[in-house]
Formats: structure tokens, sequence, C-alpha cells
């Protein structure tokens, strides 16, 4: 398809040799030669039309032009604003830079032995709290409840 | 030198008068140009003035291997082709080339002359013309603008359009063929 559109170009536009012309035009419906034959009539209409066409306030154009060019002169050069696109690239990055930071250096704050709190939980009761430890190694958690004056029998550990 | 390269020199100097004369020279055709392209004399307006703002803040970059108006020519199909650019990724019409097919009943279809045989004046077939290439997308008339009055070969086509020569093909084929068909029933008269 593409090599019949170039070759129907080329041949609209005269540019095919007389044999090449003849093969390309046998392979051609009556309709598509009969708009061929109209084409140069075609486009010599389209250049008239094209002369036709008339810029409307023509000075008017020359005057806005000139301001243009003034305001250009006389304002100092804008700040250069950060592209938004490039904060977005410096927004990615902060995030990626945190999450690598957060890999390697967290780890280290919680060397080997040190017990690391699982979660701390207020109560309603003034004072009260419970907060659960572990320490890597161990085989359970440590829950420790603070500011209650007993627990009731039905929830003791047995 | 001659009067342009002088007017030119002066320009480049910051001379705005001058700049001035250049603008007078070759505003006409840029405009013809551009609204060509574009049909539309809003978007037309400001691409003339857009065209020749950037070609002053470019005037040191003109080499005058061409003339000015063949450089000023490209500003503007630059600009123009942009436009379309930009607004094609706001999807508004179809813009495949085999999504281009014709119904020769539809609406666009310039009408025959009332009376058979009788013929349509020049003026009528201008605006019949018209009409139909104000139905190509922008791709494709911008194309066959290029090709058919401006004369550019395919490869600056596809160099002004930043397309490939295949595209360039292919729009023109599928454009020519939508003009042909629009206008089958003035084919006589042309």
């Amino acid at each position: 398809m593409k090599n019949f559109e170039s070759t129907f170009n080329r041949w609209l536009d005269g540019s095919l040799g007389e044999a090449q012309q003849r093969e390309f035009e046998a392979g051609l419906d009556e309709e598509t030669l009969r708009a061929a034959k109209a084409w140069p009539g075609m486009r010599a209409l389209l250049k008239e039309s094209a002369g036709q066409i008339t810029l409307p306030h023509p000075d008017f154009l020359n005057e806005q032009i000139r301001r243009r060019i003034e305001e250009k002169q006389t304002t100092p050069a804008s700040p250069v604003v950060f592209p938004l696109r490039r904060l977005l690239w410096a927004g990615a990055f902060c995030v990626a830079s945190a999450v690598v930071f957060t890999a390697i250096f967290l780890p280290l704050k919680n060397p080997g032995n040190t017990s690391t709190i699982v979660f701390i939980a207020e109560t309603a009761s003034p004072g009260a709290s419970a907060s659960a430890f572990q320490t890597p190694g161990d085989r359970g958690a440590v829950i420790w409840l603070e500011g209650m004056p007993y627990i009731p029998d039905e929830e003791r550990v047995q | 030198m001659d009067h342009e390269s002088e007017l030119l020199g002066r320009a480049r100097g910051g001379d705005t008068k001058a700049f001035d004369e250049i603008v007078t020279c070759h505003r006409s055709r840029i405009y013809a140009l551009i609204f060509q392209i574009l049909r539309n004399q809003e978007d037309a307006l400001d691409l003339t003035q857009d065209t020749f703002i950037r070609a002053w803040r470019s005037l040191r970059k003109f080499d005058g291997r061409h003339p000015l108006g063949t450089w000023l020519h490209r500003i503007a199909t630059n600009a123009a082709i942009d436009l379309i650019r930009r607004r094609q990724a706001r999807p508004q019409c179809e813009l495949n080339d085999g999504a281009m097919s014709v119904d020769p009943a539809s609406r666009t279809t310039p009408s025959a002359p009332a009376v058979p045989g009788e013929s349509i004046d020049r003026q009528d077939l201008r605006a019949i013309l018209d009409r139909a290439l104000a139905s190509l997308s922008p791709e494709h008339r911008a194309v066959v603008v290029l090709r058919e009055v401006e004369e550019l070969s395919y490869e600056e086509i596809a160099e002004r359009t930043k397309t490939s020569m295949g595209t360039v093909m292919s729009r023109l084929f599928y454009a020519r063929k939508h003009l042909q068909t629009l206008l089958k029933d003035a084919h006589e008269e042309f």
C-alpha cells in the first residue's frame, strides 16, 4: 500500500517515467483517471485561492509586533522558573534517597540485642498504657502494662 | 547590497524600524501560508505575530544562505505544525490516515451545479475547494498546502512537518484522494 501511495503521488505530480506511467494507469479505474486529469486545474485554483487570502488590519499587526519587541527589550529577564518536570524528578529523587537511607542506616540503629517497641496502646484510664517489646532472637514478645490498679481475673494469663 | 540585506543588517543591530519594514514586506505571504494550514483567522494572526517575534530573536542566527522569505516561511510552517501538534495532544478529530474515509453523500460534499451542464464560475469553484480543504485534518491540509501551493519537495515537507517521508506520502495520498472525492462533481469544471 505504501508503495502504491508513493507511486500515486509521483504519478499525480507527473514525475513517473512514460513506461511506468502506462503501467500504473493500466491498473486504475476511470474515476481516478478522470480525477487526475482535473488535478492540474485544481492545483492552479488552490494557488489562486491562496493568493486571495488577505491579512486583516496589516498595520495593526506591525504595531503589535513592535510593542512585543519593545516589551522584550525593556523588561528585565524573568527569573528562571523551576520547570514542573524537574520538580517532579527532584521529588522522586528525594523519596528514593529516603528509602535508601532508611534501608541502610535504620538496621544499624537497632543492633543485635536492643529490643524494639512493637506497639504502645493508651487506655481509657488516665496514666494506664500497654506496650509490647520484642528483642531479636527471643521467641516471644513482652507485654508491659502500666498504670493499671489490677488485672481482672478473667484476663489474667494462666 | 540590496535593500533587504541593508534592512537585515540594520535590524540585526537592533533597529526596530528596519525590522518593521521587513515585517511589512513579508506579512501577507506569511499570514496566507499559516491561514491555509490552520483555516482560522485568529490563530493565523497570532502565529504570524509569533513568527516575526521568533525571527527577531533569531536574526543573528540567520546565515543568509537562503532568502529571508524562505527562512521566515520555515519559521511560520514550524509554528503552525507545532500548534497542530499541541492540539493533537487534546484529540479533537480523526488523525489516522486510514480512518479518513469519504462519504460521497456527506454534508461536506460540495454541491453540483443546480442545473446539470450549467457551469460553475471560478469564484464558486474556489469556495467549493475552500470547503473541501477545510474538511481535511490540519495535518493533511498542511501537507497539501506545502506540496501544491508552496511547491516544496517531499523531503522538504518531511523536514518541515518533522515526519518521515512515508508519513508525508501517506498523508498526501489520502488528502489528495479525499479532495478528489469531495470535488468529483466539479471535475469537469477544472
